[in-house]
Formats: C-alpha cells, sequence, structure tokens
C-alpha cells in the first residue's frame, strides 16, 4: 500500500472518530444544559472545551453555552463538527479508489447535512437531532467500512486510528471529570454530582454497558474503573490498547517488515500498564497521571507508526 | 418545418442544421421513435422530477468539480442533460473503422518524425510545421517506445484538461439506467462497462519486455485537478494505485513508489500529467507535480509511459491539415473519416483569404483548448475580429482557420421543455496490441442556445451516448 494512502485513511478514520465524541459530547451538553443555571452552563462548557482540549485563555471566563455548541458545531475553530467532517472528507477525496463507494456516499451526504446546517440556524431549535444524526452517520459509515472493507492494511490503519483517537478522547474527558469531582470518587454520590456521573457514561456510550457489568447503582469508583480497565466494553482505555497492539501486529505482519520493533513495544508496554493493573492500586498513586501516561504513549505510537511505514528514510530502503 | 405534437416539444424548432431527432419533414427518424414515443407520454413536472433525481445522485457520488476561485469551495456538479443520444450500429461501424484508421496513421507518424523522418523528406508533411510545434519533444530523437505505440490512449487527453469527461461518461450511463430503465429495455444498447479492463489491458501492453507481470500505476496531478475524480474512479476500476509524484522517486534510473511494505518497483505508468510536468530534471524546472529523474529511466527502457512524450505534435490542430495525407503516405489508404477543411494561416494565399473572410469562419489557436483562444466569426464582434486579425498577423503558425460547422443538434431538456441544441462526439480510443473504440464515447452539447462551444468550461455539458447494436 502507498505510504500516503495510509496517512489518508489513517487521518479519514481520526476525523471521524473525532467527530463521534464532539457530537456526542455535544448532544449529551445540550440536553443537560437546559436545567443549568447560567454559571454552572458555563462551568459545563469549560469542561466540555477542556475535554476537547479546545479551550484557549479568552475561553476560560464566562461562556455562553449555546453560542459555544454552535460554534463547536458549524463555526470555523478546528474542533467543529464541521472541520472535523471536512478534514475527513478530503483525506478521503485523496483515496476515493481506495474507499467503497458506499463510504465515500455517506461521508459526502453527512458533509452536505453540516454545509446546510452551517447556512440555515433552524436546527438550533433542536439541536440534539443533528448531533444524534452526526453520530448515526459515523456509526453507519464505520459499519459499512466494516461490511465492504477488506481486512488489509488499510482497515488495519483505519483501526489504529480510531482507537488511538478513542484513547485520547476517553482519557482526557475522564481526566476533566475527574479534576472537578474528584472528591466523590471516595465518598458516596450526591443528588446533584449524580447527574454529572450518569453524564460520564453517556459521553463515552456507555450507560447501558455499565448498567449491566455493574447494576443501577452509580458508583463513581466503578464508572472510572468501567471506563479505563474494563477488558471487553470496546470504547475502555484497555480495550482501546489491546485492540492497538494488535493492529500494529497485523501491520507488520501484512507489510512483511521486520523492523517495527520499537513501535510494538511501545504498544505493549501500553497494553501492559492497562492489563495488570487495578483501579484500587490507581487510586493509591495518581490516577491523572495514568491518565497522561495513556495520551502520552498513544502519541508515541503515533509517530512510532509513521516512522515505521509511511515518512521513513528513503536511503535505508534501497540495498 | 414541424415537428409532430406533444406537449413537450411546443417550442422546438428544426433549423439548417441536420436534426439527430428528426429527420427533414419533421418526423421522428426510426431509432428515435422510441424515445420520442416515452417522451410523449411524459410531462415537464415528472421529466423535472427524474431531472432532481439524477441530480441529487451526482451530488452523492461526489461527480463535482470545485469552482476556481471561490473560497467556500463550492463543488458543482457537472452540466449535463438528461435524454441520450443514439447512434446505429452502422453509423458507428462506420466511426469505428475511421478511427482505427487515423489511430494506426497518427502513431506511425510519431514514431516517423521522431526516427527517420521519412514523411518529412518526401515534402507530404513541411518540416517547418513539424519542429515549430510547442509539444514537438526533441528528447524523444531516436528513443525507442515500447511497442511503438506513442498513443496508446486518446480522447481522454492528455495534453488538455479533460474535465473529468470519462468518469461522467460512466456515470451518466449509471443514472440513465434509473431514468430511462424502461426506455433502456427497449433498445439494444452497447455497454460501456468494460472499459476499465480494455484500458488496463492496453497499459500492460506497453511493459518493458522484461518485466512479465507488470506493476501499473495512474500517475495524477492530484485532488485539485479538475479531472481528479476521473483519475480515482479509472484507479479503482482497474485495481491500480493512484499516485502522485511525490509518490514515486528514482534510483538508479529505476522507478519506484513509496509504499508501506517499503520502495516498490514501477513499471507502466498511466500519467495524466502533461509533458512539461512529468519530470523537473527534464523539462519544465519549477513543476512540483512531477518525478525527478523520471525521464532518465524512462530513456534507460525501465519504465513505459502512456502516452510516450511529445505526442502532443499529433493534437496541433495545423497538423491535422494534413491527416489525410499522413494516412495516405503510411497506409496506402483513403481516410473513411472526412477531414474538416482546414487554412494554415503561415501559408500567404490562406492567410489572405482567412483574414478577408474571418466573419464566416472559425479561427483557432494551435495549442489552445478547451474552446479558448477561439473565434467564432459569425457570431463575433467586429473588435474581435481585429484582435484575432491582429494576433495571426504576428504569429501566422499559431493559428487555423475553418469553415463555421453546424454541429448536429439534438433534443435536450431545458427549461421545463425540450429544445434542439448543438452537439459533438468525442470517442475514446484504446491503442494496445488490438485497437478498442469504447461504444459510446461523450456527446457534448452547447446548452446556450445557438452556441456552437461545446466544452464544460465555457456553458457546454454532457449527454449520454447510446450506441445501438
Amino acid at each position: 500500500m502507498l505510504s500516503r494512502v495510509a496517512d489518508h485513511l489513517y487521518w479519514l478514520s481520526r476525523y471521524l472518530e473525532r467527530a463521534e465524541h464532539t457530537a456526542r459530547l455535544l448532544e449529551i451538553s445540550v440536553s443537560l444544559a437546559a436545567d443549568r443555571t447560567p454559571e454552572s452552563a458555563s462551568r459545563q462548557g469549560v469542561r466540555l472545551l477542556s475535554a476537547l482540549q479546545a479551550l484557549d485563555a479568552q475561553r476560560a471566563g464566562l461562556v455562553d453555552f449555546h453560542l459555544l455548541a454552535v460554534d463547536l458545531t458549524v463555526g470555523e475553530r478546528e474542533e467543529s463538527l464541521l472541520k472535523c467532517v471536512s478534514h475527513a472528507r478530503e483525506n478521503a477525496r485523496q483515496v476515493r479508489e481506495q474507499i467503497s463507494v458506499d463510504m465515500w456516499e455517506q461521508l459526502n451526504r453527512l458533509y452536505l447535512r453540516l454545509l446546510a446546517a452551517r447556512e440555515d440556524p433552524s436546527w438550533q431549535e433542536q439541536p440534539e437531532d443533528l448531533f444524534r444524526d452526526v453520530r448515526h452517520s459515523v456509526y453507519l459509515f464505520k459499519g459499512m467500512t466494516s461490511s465492504t472493507m477488506a481486512r488489509g492494511e488499510g482497515w488495519q490503519y483505519m483501526e489504529l486510528a480510531r482507537f488511538l483517537e478513542r484513547s485520547i478522547n476517553t482519557s482526557m474527558l475522564v481526566d476533566v471529570h475527574l479534576r472537578e469531582f474528584h472528591d466523590s470518587l471516595r465518598t458516596s454520590v450526591e443528588a446533584t454530582e449524580y447527574v454529572e456521573w450518569l453524564s460520564l457514561l453517556r459521553c463515552c456510550a456507555s450507560f447501558d454497558a455499565y448498567v449491566r457489568a455493574h447494576s443501577a447503582s452509580i458508583r463513581p469508583l466503578h464508572v472510572v474503573d468501567f471506563l479505563v480497565l474494563d477488558a471487553l466494553f470496546p470504547r475502555s482505555l484497555r480495550f482501546a490498547a489491546d485492540r492497538i497492539e494488535e493492529s500494529l501486529k497485523r501491520l507488520s505482519r501484512l507489510s512483511g517488515r521486520t523492523q517495527p520493533a520499537r513501535v510494538e513495544r511501545l504498544a505493549g508496554l501500553l497494553r501492559a500498564s492497562l492489563q495488570f493493573v487495578q483501579i484500587e492500586e490507581l487510586l493509591h498513586g495518581d490516577l491523572l497521571q495514568t491518565l497522561e501516561h495513556v495520551r502520552r504513549q498513544c502519541r508515541l505510537i503515533h509517530h512510532a507508526t509513521y516512522q515505521s511505514y509511511i515518512s521513513y528514510q528513503l536511503e535505508s530502503e534501497i540495498a | 418545418m414541424q415537428v409532430p405534437q406533444a406537449p413537450l416539444f411546443d417550442e422546438y424548432a428544426l433549423g439548417r442544421a441536420y436534426d439527430e431527432m428528426f429527420g427533414a419533414l419533421g418526423q421522428p427518424r426510426p431509432h428515435y421513435a422510441a424515445l420520442f414515443e416515452q417522451l410523449g407520454t411524459l410531462h415537464a413536472p415528472e421529466l423535472q422530477r427524474r431531472q432532481q433525481v439524477a441530480d441529487r445522485a451526482f451530488l452523492h457520488q461526489g461527480i463535482t468539480f470545485t469552482v476556481y476561485g471561490d473560497s467556500r469551495g463550492t463543488e458543482r456538479i457537472f452540466p449535463y442533460d438528461l435524454l441520450p443520444r443514439i447512434i446505429t450500429g452502422d453509423e458507428w461501424r462506420q466511426l469505428e473503422r475511421g478511427l482505427t484508421q487515423r489511430i494506426t496513421a497518427l502513431n506511425l507518424f510519431l514514431r516517423d518524425i521522431y526516427h527517420e523522418g521519412r514523411i518529412l523528406r518526401a515534402g507530404v508533411v513541411p518540416r517547418e510545421l513539424i519542429f515549430s510545434c510547442p509539444h514537438y519533444r526533441r528528447e524523444m530523437r531516436g528513443l525507442r517506445v515500447q511497442g511503438d505505440r506513442y498513443v496508446s490512449v486518446s480522447g481522454t487527453d492528455l495534453v488538455r484538461l479533460a474535465d473529468g469527461q470519462f468518469a461522467v461518461l460512466l456515470a451518466n450511463r449509471a443514472v440513465m439506467k434509473r431514468t430511462f430503465s424502461r426506455l433502456l429495455a427497449r433498445y439494444s444498447v452497447r455497454p460501456i462497462d468494460h472499459y476499465a479492463q480494455a484500458l488496463l489491458r492496453t497499459l500492460r501492453d506497453l511493459s518493458p519486455q522484461s518485466r512479465p507481470n507488470p506493476t501499473v500505476v495512474l500517475l495524477t496531478p492530484g485532488v485539485f485537478n479538475s479531472a481528479y475524480f476521473e483519475h480515482a474512479f479509472l484507479a479503482r476500476q482497474m485495481g491500480i494505485e493512484l499516485v502522485e509524484g511525490r509518490d514515486l522517486f528514482v534510483h538508479d534510473n529505476v522507478v519506484y513508489m513509496r509504499t508501506t511494505s517499503g520502495a516498490q518497483r514501477v513499471d507502466v505508468i498511466y500519467r495524466r500529467v502533461d509533458d512539461d510536468f512529468v519530470d523537473p530534471l527534464t523539462f519544465r524546472k519549477d513543476s512540483q507535480l512531477g518525478v525527478t529523474g523520471l525521464f532518465n529511466a524512462y530513456r534507460a527502457g525501465n519504465v513505459s509511459l502512456g502516452n510516450a512524450i511529445g505526442t502532443g505534435v499529433a493534437d496541433d490542430k495545423a497538423v491535422y491539415a494534413y491527416v489525410p495525407a499522413i494516412i495516405k503516405f503510411y497506409l496506402d489508404e483513403d481516410p473513411i473519416l472526412r477531414n474538416v477543411e482546414t487554412y494554415l494561416l503561415d501559408d500567404a494565399v490562406q492567410r489572405d483569404h482567412v483574414l478577408q473572410n474571418l466573419h464566416q469562419l472559425v479561427v483557432k489557436a494551435v495549442g489552445e483548448s478547451g474552446g479558448y483562444g477561439m473565434l467564432i466569426g459569425p457570431h463575433s464582434t467586429a473588435e474581435q475580429r481585429e484582435q484575432f486579425r491582429a494576433a495571426i498577423l504576428a504569429n501566422p503558425r499559431n493559428y487555423i482557420a475553418q469553415p463555421t460547422l453546424d454541429l448536429s443538434c439534438a433534443p435536450c431538456f431545458i427549461d421545463e421543455r425540450i429544445e434542439p441544441r448543438h452537439i459533438d462526439l468525442r470517442p475514446y480510443i484504446l491503442a494496445g496490441q488490438q485497437t478498442v473504440i469504447v461504444p459510446g464515447g461523450l456527446t457534448r452539447v452547447a446548452l446556450r442556445r445557438g452556441s456552437l462551444v461545446v466544452n464544460s468550461s465555457q456553458g457546454g455539458g454532457s449527454k449520454d451516448t447510446w450506441v445501438l447494436e
């Protein structure tokens, strides 16, 4: 596979994962914001921005939540849904011949939908509808990808990208949440904070799965345990680390390369750090540091993958 | 002359030009009868609805081009007309023979002018005409081209902007299948789906002999090129890599591409990048689209290019005037397809004639395409004619003139009714070990009333073309 093609498929997948995550966060925040005081809604807005790594200095003050939601949907800023989907589409456009017609058309439709939303503000009366549509569009795209794409290198790059992006997003979200509600980890949940923990689960699309695993009693410790260390839930950090390692192993086999040892070692380290640890141990140490560690490893894996397969030195290639 | 009564044909007037659908007495021609009958049962709103469905299909498939100079990156669909153009089997077979003859002669001609130059020595084509052509590449002198096939693919033009036309052709057919499914069943129309397969075979035929299992790639200028959609489409249909210049590199006169498995050797490049831009080392130094050292690898015979470098000579409009002579010289046959009478303006007698009759003639710049650099005498202003007169006198070799042709007309669905518009035909020819011509080609339409310019950059559109068995 052309290195450039791998690059585009990788970013196509990452941007769509980001769009899905942002849409879900917006959907849930918007539905909660209605019941909040302006001051509390503003704090929520700041948390939302921090979780998306989009907080800049002038935003740290009071935030008009409604304006923020519009800006994060169709605004010019890099984090907006429209931008994420445009970037995904630009990457897809560069590899039109690699993806199925269904995939392209689906992505194109999503793009046109957001473009229309930029021109016509009527969606703002029921913003949840738009966010849900975006989320469902991305699900549909993933479903089409899963049922039309051969499990070759291209697929593995998309998987790798998706789980790297998801790990960074989830770890950032939990991080921001813990900074605000750290105390409740050790105490029982207050009625007001119950909603916040519930929404954290929903922001990770994990409420139903959590309830099945831990019953309907929302206990912060269990929530964090579930989102960080659960082995079976596809949005937990542990699960993502497994998939990242698996994709990298397959990439090395599919490309017939022997030298990517470094990137595989990094992925193994990340997986092991989440596989053999218990939540109580994490609590004794510094949970936030662990989350930061996950993000750092993900960035290192990204760079090492590029060095091995995509932007390698040509001199070393021709004997 | 009036055409038969039908609600959509109220405003349909027959002019001087040959009408594809109606005979001189206004009756529908036999091969158009079924289409006319079908249209007679339809009303404007129904046709409009089908048009919208088709528009949406184009938009969703992203068969669009980006409007230059629009910062919001507006994408438009390629203009097209809903009604098919129909060609009978007999007409087509005649066309096929003529095109095959022509491409065979042109390949012999190109080989000759880059080797012995027999046709120049015999004085059939003047030397100055060839050596003054900007597309003549001295670098190609004496260079052996695999199988002597200089032009492998024509119609999908390498030298000029292709505007995504081939893809439009196939997409048109797909949309048409939905729009006129029952009608299509009444005609037996020759399919065009095998084009990609035939193209791949033609390209494989070009492979250097020592490479039995060649790696073929399509070299595109990239996503900002107006024909990018077509490049991606063809690469996918052929199952080959779509590469950009930055994916390729040359080492020891061998071309490689950068893949996730390391460097992989490339044997045949179907290049959709102009001569000027393929290799900054040999041609234009400022090219960002090409591959440094590609031409040396080509000279060394380690890679083949489709089409060869320097084939633009055969597209020169002044060389066009000599095509009948070229066919006669190499094949000793009479040309099957008629040539349009062409005046060469560096000949003083012809030039005088043309300058006196500018208001009746069409003047074209020899190297330009896309309907630019063109004067259509009968539709021109005195001021435009003065401009062309000055330009011709300044550089006569750069222009030719032809009589204004009445391009034939075909019915088009425009503004809620059917009206005649001028059309042409652009067939696609593959010259490999066998010559294959796509049954259909692209019919281009001048969508503006009365206009003779069919280029999509100037208000032209396309139509599906049905060739009957």
